[in-house]
């Protein structure tokens, strides 16, 4: 018997002629759980007031469209994920999984193209003791390494003359201001590279980049080349270079940015990307439905025991959220100031205002 | 089945309980309903009771614990039963064929029969109801050196880790160093390596396979960890479950292996429940043991047998049930009304379920009629069809749309139900009365959700693990907070949580100071668990309002059930394992991260509610519940898919599998590792041959949970249809047929009413299509009844309590702690009652040594409380009759020296104790030694535990009396100049004297010694003291002597000391057990008086004597009057004039 449960409480129910229980704490449920039950919603239901307009650091910006709800959490509510359960490997390593296999690529990758010798690099990878023993390591390594080396030499490709560091500062208006870095700049190519499947957090990364550089130094041309593995060899989005349009662009992201600082957007990275590229196809005139091609990236497939955890898992959406939150939780009408295109929910609104410069022409995503 | 007679075609005799009593091997074949647990409760019952079997001599097995409780519960509850009868023959009761059975004797053997089931009674707990494996272990320990079991190992539930261990290992050492990519994956190696541990018994295929092929490394590898496992455990000193089961066989093996004479002498009927899910080493324990020798009844029913993948083998009760002498059916369902029984065998009858012998036959329903009314027909069928789903009669249907459907169907049904004016066994009918059952936790999770929809409440039973829930995230949160709670982003996120309750916009708007306020809270409650476990933290919350907070939500009751419990698994976590808060945090996100999932253990989730609610149960879960009314939405829904490692049976006369086995190998449990092979196909191809016929078991189970109605649905889903047992049941065969093809293709969607219609006419399910129901717009009839708690407005009295004369002598300087933790009882402690050192006399004037004193034998021994405890012991045990006395005493020196550890001479000890028991005891005991008081006339450590004020007596008439109120006691009685009567002066600190005198009295009296006085004998109460009365002891202090322990001496010590209450206590003591014992008892007669044995003054027969008091020997007499007045103080009865307590 829950203590909350009514026998406990009604008088006579159990003994005597008084209710069995003292728990004062179990009453007050239980006549909690009598009244009008109130639904699991939101974290935030109405956004925060608006934070005094303040100068935007360009590192903010990367790190808002790399991950709005994170950042959201972190920076306006100084609210943590929970940490991850970090084990402490006490045995041999035998099989190295997705992971940890990562690791290694992206450290190789990194190391060698700030200029060690690759294979300095990889003996470092070997001395490490992350690998398994004998041979079992030397084909993990080898099979790493295979996938390193294309991205490597596409990188250097593109990598030609000094690398480059530029400052931006640039007036947003109403006394506002954008500061910040770009680097690897070379030429006036920008050139990102990832040991991971060239992904939408990626190519933002570059536009953002592109944008502050196309505003805060309108004299030069300026490219972005993000680089990652793709299904068949190296994919590389191409984006730029950018006409007057760029300022216009850079203040939505802005714009975005307030609102993302207010309360958690219905804007999840995957999920807003695959959903932009289906209204282009849809636009396009292709018969296909965005809603669930987004609904893809961002629901957990609850019939699989081995599903890829959609973007519903993530730890600061699942707070924000909850738990399995549906699609629909994304799928609100508009507010009246979020009208600034023919989507019909708030996660077209935004996934298109976010995406569509980059669907429409200014970016081109292919294999190398 | 070629060689015998098909037993299918035979239809064996019904079993009645009246029948005479199972002989031999006698197999009874059960279905559902039909009373497995209470008839093996009678038979045991009839065993008893007609003298056949003492309980004792009675095995009685069962699989899993909780079965065994509750069958220990049930068969005891018949024994009750038929002692009540058969007492009062004329009395009234429930008609009882068995009970009927056992009273229709003559007067003089019904007598006789109440008598045997009285002494069953009394000597219930040595009966043998117990689990297989409890029933192992306790044969296995007890065989000693006839079996091959380390008797220290240890059982082990979870050897996963170990395992993986292994895997390790021989992976690395197979292939680490070899040049070629492995032939299969550390992860594939672990699985197959997994396979192959757990199910032990199974032989491995493919047992012909090429070493060097695929299939053949894999065997080997196979094989290698089960060797390498068995090597290490035994190495380690633990055992698995299995390992019980399977040693035992091993003991077993030979024919004349003593372990089969044990087994058979000690137990002479068995009685096995639930046989359908035994496995062949349980069975060959069992066959090895008792076949041809005791009688063994087994009972079980094969079409309930679904448990294959935990190792349950059907194979193996088909081939016990061949070798048994007797076979019967149980034909009287209890559990169902007779339209539902009929009803169901319309569709069910005759079918074969997965193998020619496994049939279901007709049984007869024990209620008439139906119990449920209003409620339509006992067995509906909702056929789903395009139509209802909004298709197009050409669209192709998927799973993804037909299964919502169904949900919402499901709940609507259920809610037209609820709301309706059905009603069971003449009363409305209930939510919790519903149960809905399906194969998978995610059905039984949506249709939660879709009950949720039309406000129905729920409750899944055991869904997945406490850890996957957001309750254990909350926990998380909060304890990262405990652990840091100056980092600002802990502590607000711990803010959000349950445990807190602030919300975002909140959290937002305060700021900084709600971070402050919540950091304080987290500081506390840090504290809080550190001093009082996290249970306590858990209470804080609830005071703060928790409960109240969660249950506000919708899904109130579960939240916080999970939060409960995973606060429980934290509180008992850190209490056994003495976790601080940091080891809890990885404690905790280990099992958060651990996704093992277990079929029922403490992460289990409980249940959130017993409140009313419908009830939502796998099949597997539901296995021996049952339920008014039981919903199955998903019988038509059945992907098989190919097992990794195909579980199967060998076939007979050396088919493709097990190349070379011969015709006696037929039936074997195998597993194949191989993935590939000639004969990898083929033995997939079985393996999922055999899981059809257990999801047409699993079917039967299902359907016959239910009282009084059942309502099921049919889908025409193309892919997930033709393999389901519906299916294949209602459009793979016609009525009465056994056979039950494997798949049965859709028909066309106009031809399935036709068929459908077929069976209803035939008195089977009556069908309608699944069109959602309109939703009555009413709620559930809620409970508005007053709630109220009582308020405690009652006090705790803590001064009642059970004492003893130390703890009243040694008053508390300070009160402990108010915040400690509550303590365990302590360990057995050294003597407590005798400082080590008194310094009585040392304040004492110097003194010349008298010229007859005599040094002390024990002078050169230790002094301290295990010395004093050692020689207790010694004396307690050594017998003074012993011919050889010194070296009586010199065996129990060494024996306690073990439990006392003291180092000494054990020589010089024994020489001391020699002199000790043979000095003289005094005036009092007419100068006879120990040595001259033979055991018989001692009792030693007599144990008493007095009620103080009547103890534990509700209103007991008695006056508040206090320790203090002594004191007068001792003024009156004592004459002047008793060295006792100074203690009275003691009695006045209040500290001391105020204790109240209410509750018991406990302790031990060294030695109660008998001498002989006259025609009768008196009785002395004795403590012996160890003291050190002389200088300091050691190097270059003066020798003891018997001088340090003069009468007047000793007066002295006693008057400085609390021995006078224990004295006095130990009087009354003694009086209260003579006045209950002694035939004629006089107190002036046989009340002796007190000695206290100072043995370091104790010098031999030429101790010298002052006064008649020989050193060492403190004798005092109280007056009878006193202990008599103490006597009555002590019950409560105060003092008739009293005087100021000084």
């Amino acid at each position: 018997l829950q203590p909350f449960d009514a026998r406990n409480l009604v008088p006579g129910a159990l003994s005597g002629k008084n209710a069995f229980s003292f728990d004062q704490a179990a009453l007050a449920g239980a006549e909690a759980a009598r009244g009008s039950r109130q639904p699991v919603t939101s974290l935030v239901t109405t956004p925060l007031p608006a934070r005094p307009a303040e100068d935007v650091a360009l590192a903010d910006l990367q790190a808002f469209f790399a991950h709005p709800v994170r950042t959201f959490l972190r920076s306006r509510l100084d609210v943590s994920s929970p940490l991850e359960a970090e084990e402490t490997h006490d045995a041999v390593p035998i099989s190295l999984d997705g992971l940890a296999k990562w690791d290694i690529g992206n450290r190789l990758l990194s190391d060698v193209l700030s200029g060690t010798d690759p294979a300095t690099s990889v003996r470092a990878e070997r001395l490490r003791g992350l690998l398994p023993p004998g041979e079992l390591g030397a084909r993990t390594l080898r099979e790493v390494e295979e996938q390193v080396r294309p991205l490597v030499i596409a990188a250097n490709g593109l990598r030609q003359g000094a690398s480059r560091t530029l400052d931006v500062d640039i007036d947003l208006g109403g006394g506002r201001r954008l500061t910040g870095t770009v680097s690897s700049v070379f030429g006036n190519r920008i050139v990102n590279v990832a040991f991971s499947r060239l992904a939408a957090k990626h190519r933002l990364q570059s536009w953002v980049d592109l944008l502050a550089l196309s505003v805060g130094h309108p004299d030069e041309s300026w490219t972005a080349h993000t680089l990652g593995r793709g299904r068949a060899g190296i994919a590389r989005a191409l984006t730029g270079p950018l006409d007057h349009r760029a300022s216009d662009w850079l203040r939505d992201l802005v714009d975005i940015y307030d609102r993302g600082m207010r309360e958690p957007l219905p804007l999840p990275v995957k999920t807003a990307c695959a959903y932009a590229e289906a209204s282009l196809q849809k636009r396009r005139g292709a018969f296909v439905t965005p809603e669930w091609q987004a609904r893809k990236e961002w629901e957990t497939d609850r019939y699989s025991a081995f599903g890829i955890p959609g973007e519903d898992a993530d730890l600061a959406h699942v707070r924000a959220f909850g738990q399995d939150a549906p699609l629909e939780c994304l799928l609100a009408p508009p507010r009246a100031d979020e009208t600034w295109n023919d989507e019909p929910h708030r996660l077209g609104q935004y996934a298109w205002r976010l995406w569509q410069p980059l669907l429409e022409g200014v970016e081109n995503v292919g294999h190398l | 089945v070629s060689d015998e007679t098909s037993p299918a075609a035979v239809e064996p005799e019904v079993f009645e309980i009246c029948d005479p009593l199972p002989t031999g091997t006698t197999l009874l074949e059960a279905s559902a309903g039909t009373g497995k647990t209470w008839t093996i409760g009678a038979l045991v019952t009839r065993y008893v009771a007609e003298g056949v079997a003492t309980l004792d001599q009675m095995l009685v097995v069962t699989f899993g614990r909780a079965a065994s409780q509750e069958l220990r519960e049930r068969v005891r509850a018949q024994l009750v039963a038929a002692e009540h009868a058969l007492a009062h023959p004329d009395a009234e009761r429930a008609p009882n064929d068995m009970v009927d059975l056992l009273l229709d004797t003559t007067p003089e053997e019904r007598a006789r029969r109440r008598q045997r089931v009285r002494d069953a009674l009394g000597s219930f707990d040595a009966a043998t109801i117990a689990t297989t494996h409890q029933f192992c272990h306790m044969v296995l320990r007890s065989l000693g050196v006839a079996g091959d079991t380390d008797a220290n190992a240890m059982l082990v539930e979870d050897l996963d880790d170990l395992l993986t261990e292994v895997v390790d290992d021989l992976y690395l050492r197979a292939f680490a160093g070899i040049d070629e990519q492995p032939p299969f994956t550390h992860k594939d190696a672990l699985k197959l390596a997994r396979a192959a541990v757990n199910d032990p018994q199974a032989r491995l295929e493919p047992g012909d396979a090429d070493p060097g092929s695929l299939p053949g490394r894999r065997l080997a590898f196979a094989a290698a960890v089960r060797t390498e496992l068995d090597r290490r455990k035994r190495r380690l000193g633990v055992l698995s479950y299995d390992d019980l089961l399977s040693q035992l066989a091993d003991a077993l093996t030979s024919d004349d292996a003593p372990a089969r004479q044990r087994m058979r002498q000690r137990w002479t009927v068995v009685l096995v429940d639930e046989f359908q899910d035994t496995d062949p080493v349980q069975w060959q324990v069992l066959d090895r043991a008792f076949t041809g020798h005791s009688t063994m009844v087994l009972i079980g029913d094969p079409k309930q047998a679904i448990y294959a993948f935990r190792g349950g083998d059907v194979a193996t009760y088909l081939q016990a049930a061949a070798t048994a002498t007797t076979r019967k059916t149980l034909a009287t369902n209890w559990r169902s009304d007779s339209a539902l029984v009929d009803s169901l065998q319309v569709v069910l009858r005759g079918a074969a379920l997965g193998d020619e012998q496994i049939v279901v036959r007709d049984v007869s329903a024990s209620h008439q009629g139906s119990r449920l009314t209003g409620a339509g027909a006992p067995f509906r069928l909702r056929a789903v069809n395009r139509a209802v789903l909004g298709k197009k009669p050409t669209a192709k249907l998927g799973v993804p749309d037909i299964r919502p459907h169904v949900y919402a169907d499901v709940a609507r049904d259920i809610k037209r139900l609820l709301t309706s004016d059905a009603r069971f066994e003449d009363r409305a009918l209930q939510p919790r009365d519903v149960a809905v059952i399906a194969y998978r936790n995610g059905d039984l999770q949506e249709v939660q959700r879709a009950l949720a929809e039309v406000g129905v409440p729920a409750v899944v039973a055991g869904s997945g693990s406490v850890f996957a829930t957001p309750a254990a995230t909350e926990w998380l949160q909060l304890l990262e907070a405990l652990e840091q709670p100056h980092r600002s982003s802990r502590v607000r996120s711990a803010a959000l949580t349950s445990f807190i309750g602030r919300t975002a916009a909140e959290l937002d708007a305060g700021g900084d100071a709600v971070t402050d306020e919540v950091a304080e809270l987290m500081r506390d409650w840090a504290e809080l668990l550190v001093t009082r476990g996290v249970a306590a933290v858990l209470e804080a919350a609830s005071a703060r309002g928790l409960i109240a907070r969660v249950l506000s939500r919708v899904d109130g009751e579960r939240l916080l059930t999970d939060l409960r419990h995973v606060g429980q698994s934290l509180h008992q976590v850190a209490t056994e394992e003495r976790m601080g808060l940091v080891a809890l945090l990885t404690w905790l996100r280990g099992q958060m991260a651990d996704d093992k999932v277990e079929v029922a253990s403490d992460r289990t989730r409980r249940l959130d509610s017993d409140a009313a609610a419908v009830q939502l149960v796998t099949i597997h879960g539901s296995k021996g519940l049952e339920y008014p009314v039981v919903y199955l939405p998903t019988l038509w829904d059945r992907f098989p898919q190919k097992p990794p490692v195909p579980l199967f049976h060998s076939a007979g006369g050396g088919g493709s599998a097990g190349g070379g086995a011969g015709d006696g190998d037929r039936g074997r449990r195998c597993i194949d590792v191989g993935a590939g092979g000639p004969q990898w196909s083929g033995n997939v191809a079985r393996a999922m041959l055999e899981e059809d016929g257990e999801s047409l078991r699993l079917l039967y189970v299902a359907m016959t949970r239910a009282r009084s109605q059942v309502v099921a649905w049919w889908a025409p889903a193309p892919k997930n249809t033709p393999c389901s047992a519906l299916q294949r049941m209602l459009f793979g065969r016609r009525p009465d047929w056994p056979t039950v093809p494997p798949e049965q293709p859709l028909h066309d969607e106009e031809k399935v009413p036709q068929i459908l219609d077929v069976w209803q006419g035939l008195g089977g399910p009556a069908w309608e299509v699944a069109e959602l129901a309109a939703l009555p717009d009413i709620a559930l009839p809620a409970d508005d009844r007053a709630l109220s708690v009582r308020t405690f407005s009652r006090w705790i009295d803590t001064t009642w309590r059970r004492t003893s004369y130390t703890a009243l002598s040694s008053v508390p300087t300070e009160p402990e702690s108010a915040q400690s933790r509550v303590a365990s009882e302590p360990e057995e402690r050294p003597k407590e009652d005798e400082p080590d050192l008194s310094t009585v006399t040392e304040a004492a004037a110097p003194r010349e040594t008298s010229p007859d004193a005599i040094p002390s034998p024990m002078g050169g021994l230790p002094v301290g409380a295990t010395f004093g405890s050692l020689v207790h012991a010694v004396l307690e045990h050594a017998d003074p009759e012993a011919p050889d006395f010194r070296a009586e005493l010199l065996a129990h020196i060494d024996e306690q020296l073990v439990g006392w550890p003291v180092d000494l001479d054990p020589e010089e000890l024994a020489g001391a104790l020699l002199q000790v028991c043979e000095s003289p005891l005094g005036p009092l005991a007419d100068d006879v030694t120990l040595r001259r008081i033979p055991l018989r006339d001692r009792l030693c450590e007599m144990e008493f535990e007095l009620p103080l004020s009547g103890g534990d007596v509700r209103d007991y008439p008695t006056a508040p009396v206090t320790l203090g109120d002594v004191a007068p006691l001792l003024r009156r009685h004592l004459p002047e100049g008793d060295p006792l009567l100074a203690y009275a002066d003691a009695l006045a600190a209040p500290g001391l004297g105020g204790q109240d005198l209410r509750g018991y009295l406990t302790g031990s009296v060294d030695v109660v010694l008998r001498v002989p006085a006259g025609v009768t004998s008196r009785y002395l109460v004795v403590d012996y003291k160890t003291n050190w009365l002389g200088g300091f002891p050691g190097e270059g202090g003066p020798p003891l002597t018997s001088d340090d322990y003069r009468p007047e001496v000793l007066g002295e010590a006693m008057g400085h000391s609390d021995y006078p209450l224990q004295a006095l206590l130990y009087a009354v003591v003694l009086h209260r057990f003579l006045r209950w014992r002694q035939p004629a008892y006089d107190p002036d007669t046989h009340l002796g008086g007190v000695l206290y044995l100072y043995l370091r003054g104790m010098c031999g027969p030429d101790t010298p004597v002052l006064d008649g008091h020989p050193c060492g020997v403190f004798s005092w007499q109280p007056p009878v009057a006193l202990v008599e007045a103490l006597s009555d103080l002590l019950d409560g009865v105060a003092p008739a004039a009293k005087e100021g307590v000084a």
